[in-house]
This record gives structure tokens, sequence and C-alpha cells, in this order.
């Protein structure tokens, strides 16, 4: 923190502690959030603890909170959230596939893969940090890979033709979803990245205060290149699970991951006004999502009412964080 | 107000104006019946409800803000207007706008009382309006009543080459576009919308505007989805989840400011009637729904482009705009605010 404070001479000490310290406010609420939902699905819900149904819930929060702890780079950056997670995940998918399709080596394929969406992030990223609205920017690149990719596949699903990931797609230690390790560690990386690394420190100082940032010589551009790479890249590392678990992928894979991962960052409490938040709350908030799907559908809600649901907590979630934050600066 | 600040907030249309002629020119000479009466009847047709969609964003637009939720409340008011036409198609239209109307204004109080960003709000309201509509509608697509069908068939009746439902689209443009430039109600919208500290600094409201921007593109999206549903004689749950994308670049293309403060009715017509030659002229030739949302997607990332490039105000607006959350401002903008 003292390295830090001397970097950044137009900021006082606690600022900058602010910025890069969540509140921890924020972390009790989403494990209460968590908490509650876990007693009252108890309470309620007799199938909800058995060991399947546990599965599932991880298994869906998995695939939510990789993409998730990616996009809260952005968030963190100012850049409020990207519209194109899921077909940044599908263009992934798309691409492994076909590559692997194709005879590929692995390891090529992979490479491949992550080099088109690192690609896709940056350019995304270099247009935010020219000025442009991130919304609509992502608004605009979600509709133009969807369109390519159902172009170029022709609507057809592509097989991976034998070869592809076993171990990404499987099963590890404890019976639980190698990819359900791949996020955990996600989350403790990208945390520990945002709260100790210069340009991890760097992003969330010109994510609370762009004036500033600049000000100090830190490019608003670089950073929005940079978070917008990692959300286009944690969507991908969705789209290959995807692809090592099934084998194939299609355009019309991933229609709720946009806003799953939305949900998840935001009832995980990141600040939607830039620089604060952690990718480890966002993995509770995506945790809070699975469970909170899961638990509607044993209820047997319908389709719409838990879709209307997921808008209200993320409506009630963006408020009270709100509140919260306003309180902390009046008082 | 006086005539300079009306000045400032009406941008030059002759790029758009070129675009639009380019556009009839091309489409013009590679399609035959790009002209025929049918075909621009069922271009204008289009613009009803393109236009009508547009001009709803684009009033949040023009106020700072944006409201991602149109297109879902769009869904509602199809079922829900569908739902009511028993009743006969004026209260049916009348109740269904005057609810959208309730929830645009709450809608627009929430987000001024606590302070939170449009955006984020309205992607949350975005998909709690769209299960409303699954649920209004118990999952289904809902049929206009076999005996109400005169009223579905009296919406498309053709004047020339308007329709009921375009020449509703028009007044609406023309009035929101009158509200929007020449009363106190409208003025505040562009003065907050072009600076927020600025236009404080100058007293004007800083609620109102809000609320009444969000009141409208409410009522404006309920009126569309209303119009287009029972035109069709069916009101789908699942039904514009496209037209955010389209209204959006309408708006954007005609010439509504990415930043606030900036364009009127006028531009919001135009580029609506661009984008929707556009589409027509490219499902005329047979190019497939994927390769035109390739294009669309394409065509708003060149628009934001030569938006940004083509500004020659970027660096001074930016210099001198407050901390409103919605804009984003280049580090080169900035330094040179520094100075």
């Amino acid at each position: 923190v003292s390295t830090a404070a001397s970097t950044y001479p137009l900021r006082e000490p606690a600022q900058v502690a602010h910025a890069i310290r969540p509140p921890h406010r924020s972390t009790a609420l989403i494990i209460g959030f968590v908490v509650l939902l876990a007693v009252v699905a108890a309470l309620t819900t007799p199938n909800f603890y058995s060991v399947d149904n546990l599965r599932s819930i991880v298994g869906v929060a998995t695939v939510t909170g990789i993409a998730a702890i990616g996009l809260t780079f952005v968030t963190i950056s100012g850049n409020f959230v990207s519209l194109s997670t899921s077909q940044s995940a599908l263009t992934a998918a798309i691409a492994f596939a076909y590559f692997l399709s194709q005879g590929w080596p692995l390891a090529v394929a992979l490479v491949a893969t992550l080099a088109i969406a690192a690609a896709i992030g940056v350019a995304q990223g270099w247009i935010v940090g020219v000025g442009a609205n991130p919304i609509i920017v992502t608004l605009a690149a979600g509709a133009a890979m969807q369109g390519t990719m159902s172009v170029l596949t022709g609507g057809s699903e592509i097989r991976t033709g034998g070869q592809y990931l076993t171990w990404l797609g499987g099963v590890g230690a404890f019976g639980i979803t190698v990819s359900a390790y791949v996020m955990l560690a996600a989350a403790v990386v990208a945390t520990i990245f945002l709260r100790k690394h210069r340009i991890g420190i760097e992003l969330a100082l010109v994510g609370e205060n762009r004036l500033a940032g600049a000000g100090t010589g830190y490019s608003t551009r670089r950073v929005a290149m940079l978070a917008f790479a990692m959300a286009s890249l944690a969507a991908a590392l969705v789209g290959i699970i995807s692809v090592s678990s099934f084998q194939r992928a299609s355009v019309d894979q991933f229609g709720s991951l946009t806003f799953d991962a939305i949900a998840a960052v935001l009832i995980g409490g990141t600040a939607i006004a830039g620089g604060t938040g952690s990718p480890l709350r966002t993995a509770a908030g995506a945790v809070f999502i699975a469970m909170l799907a899961n638990f509607m559908l044993l209820h047997d809600w319908s389709f719409g009412a838990r879709l209307a649901v997921q808008g209200l907590a993320v409506v009630l979630a963006v408020s009270l964080y709100q509140v919260i934050s306003g309180n902390r600066t009046r008082s | 107000m006086n005539t300079h600040h009306v000045a400032s907030t009406v941008k030059p249309v002759a790029g758009q104006l070129a675009i639009l002629a380019t556009v009839w020119v091309i489409f013009g000479i590679a399609y035959l019946g790009f002209f025929s009466d049918n075909n621009v009847f069922s271009i204008l047709q289009g613009f009803a409800f393109l236009g009508m969609m547009a001009l709803a964003v684009g009033v949040t637009m023009i106020a700072g803000e944006l409201d991602l939720s149109v297109a879902s409340v769009a869904a509602v008011a199809g079922v829900l207007s569908i739902q009511l036409l028993p009743l006969g198609i004026l209260p049916a239209l009348a109740i269904t706008i005057a609810l959208a109307a309730i929830f645009g204004a709450v809608q627009g109080l929430l987000i001024t009382a606590l302070g939170v960003n449009s955006i984020v709000f309205t992607i949350g309201t975005m998909f709690a309006m769209r299960g409303v509509a699954y649920v209004l509608s118990g999952e289904q697509t809902i049929l206009v009543d076999t005996n109400d069908l005169d009223i579905s068939d009296a919406i498309l009746e053709r004047f020339l080459v308007l329709s009921p439902f375009s020449a509703t689209t028009l007044i609406a443009l023309t009035v929101v576009g009158f509200v929007l430039a020449f009363t106190r109600w409208g003025r505040e919208i562009y003065a907050i919308g072009g600076g927020r500290p600025e236009s404080k600094a100058a007293g004007v409201r800083q609620r109102r505007p809000v609320v009444m921007a969000f009141m409208l593109s409410a009522s404006l999206a309920s009126l569309a989805g209303a119009m287009a549903s029972i035109s069709s004689g069916s009101g789908a749950p699942f039904a514009f989840s496209s037209i955010l994308l389209q209204a959006v670049t309408a708006a954007l293309v005609g010439g509504i400011g990415l930043y606030g403060g900036k364009g009127t009715a006028f531009n919001v017509a135009l580029g609506a009637l661009i984008l929707q030659s556009f589409l027509s002229g490219l499902s005329g030739q047979g190019v497939p729904q994927a390769t035109q949302q390739l294009a669309m997607g394409l065509l708003l990332l060149v628009v934001i482009a030569i938006e940004f490039a083509a500004s020659p105000s970027a660096s001074s607006w930016l210099a001198t705009r407050g901390g409103l959350p919605f804009r984003t401002r280049p580090a080169s903008a900035t330094r040179a605010s520094a100075d």
C-alpha cells in the first residue's frame, strides 16, 4: 500500500487503501445472501442438499463464475459490464471445436483459441478506451460475433471429432468437477493480482478515478484493453470447458451466460462505478445465482417467473450496494 | 431558453442525408422492386416500429442515460394489449401505455433517488420485464381473438404508403420532438444530458428530467410493442429481442450523440429510415438473418468510430464534463483538461 501511495501523488493514502481493499460490508452482505438462501432452501426444499443436486449447483455456478470473474475486471476498471460474454464464449467454443476437428494438436488449438479471444477482447477494450460507451460497443461486438459464427457454421453443430481435453471436462478430487477447481483458482489468483500486482492496482485506480489515473500517467486505454481481454479470455475458457465436456459447439449455446455473469458480478457487490470489487465475491455471487436458479427449479417455478426473480435480484442488489456505498461517502 | 441554446442541440444532418441517398441509390439499382408501392409500404411498416423504439431509447440517450429495458417493455405491452383487445383498441392501448408510463416513472424515480447507474438498473429490469412477459402470457404466443381480427386489419389498412401504425409513429416523432425542443420540461432533458454539473449550477432540476425521460421511453416502447403485436395479430413473450441493438444503432446513425444533450427527434427519424431501408434492402436481396445481424453489428461499430473521430469538440466537451458514470473519458482528453 505504501508503494502504491507514493506512485500516485494525487491520492491520499487512505483513498488508495479504500480502492484496493473492498469494503467489508459488501463481503458480509454477499455471504449473508448465500447463507440466507441456504437456510431457506434447507427449510423448504427437501432435495436441495442431495449430493446430485449440490453437484448440479456447482456445475452451474462454475460456468457462470468463470465468465463472471473475467467480467469483474471490466467492472472494476470503470467500464460497467460487457454484453458480449455469451457471444465470446460461443465464438471460442466454435473455434476450438473447429480447430480440433481439423486435426490440430490440442495445445495449438488451445493457444489459437485463446489468442482469438484475447484479440477480440483487446479490440473491444481499445474502442472503449478511446471513449466509446462500453455497453454499446459490446452490444455491437456481440451481434458481429454471433452473426459471423452463424454465417461460418451455417447454423450447424461443430463436432471435435475424437480428441479433446478430457481432464478439463472431467471430474477431479472429491467428485467435484475440474472446472470448479479452475474457478476457485481463477478467483484467488485474480483477487491477489488485483490487490498486489502493480497492473491490478492501476486497473482499480483508473476505475475509481479516471481523471486522477490519467493525471498520474496511467492509460485508461491500456486498462480498458486489459480488462476486456480478461473478460473475453474468461468467456473463452467457459467455451473451451464446454467443448471439453460435450465435444461439440454451436451458435445457440450460452444463451443466458451474459446476464448470469453480470448478475454474479453485481450481486457479488463489485461497485458499478469502478474502483472496488473482488473476484472472490463474484464467485460467491455466482454460487448465489446458481443456488437461486436451482431453488426455483426444484419448486417448479416457470421460466418467466425465474427470469423475473433473477432480474429483480439484480435490481435489488445494485440498489442495496448503492445505498451502502452512499452511506459510506456521507459518513 | 434562447435560440442559441436550441441551435446548439441541432446536429448537422448532411452526412445522414448522404447516407440515406446512397442506400436508396444502391438498392434502387440492385433491386428492381425497391421503390414499388408495396416495398415502400413495407419499409414504412418496419420504420413505424423501429422509429418509435429508437425514439424511446433516444430520449434517454439525450438525457445522458440509457434505457436497456425498452425491448422487454415492448414485449410485455404486446402481450398485454392483445389480452386487453376485447375491450376495444383504444382502451387496450390506453391501459397498456398508462401501465408502462407508471413503470417508467417508478424506474426513473428509483434511478434518481438511489443515484444508481441507469445502465445497470435497466439491465436488471430488462430481464425482469422479459420474465413478466412470459408469466403474463403463460409462456405462449397470445393470438388476437377471431372476433377482434377486424381490429388488426384496421391497423394494417393502407392510405397510399402509410398505415395507422406508421402514421402514429410520425405523429409521436413530431410531438415528442416538439416537446423536447420547445418546452421547458424537454429543454431540461437536454440540459442534464449536455452536462450535469453545469445544469445543476444553472439551477436546472436534476430529478424531473430523468423521470420524464424514462417515462417517455417506457410509454413509447409500450405503444410500439402494442401496435406491432396488434397489427401482426399475435403477442409473443420472446418477441422483439433484437430490436434493442437496432434501436440504439438507428439513434446513433441518425446523430443522437453518444454522450447526451445532442440530437433531435428528426435525427431519430432519419436514423430509423436509413437503417430500415438498409435492412429491407438486404432482405430484398435474400441476405440471411445472420448476415444482417453481422452487418448491423459492424455498422454500429463503424458509427461509434465515426461519431468519436468526427466530433470536433470531442476533447473540449470531455474536458468540461463532470463525473457522470455514463461516460468514459479518453486519456488524451483528460490530460488536456489538466493543462
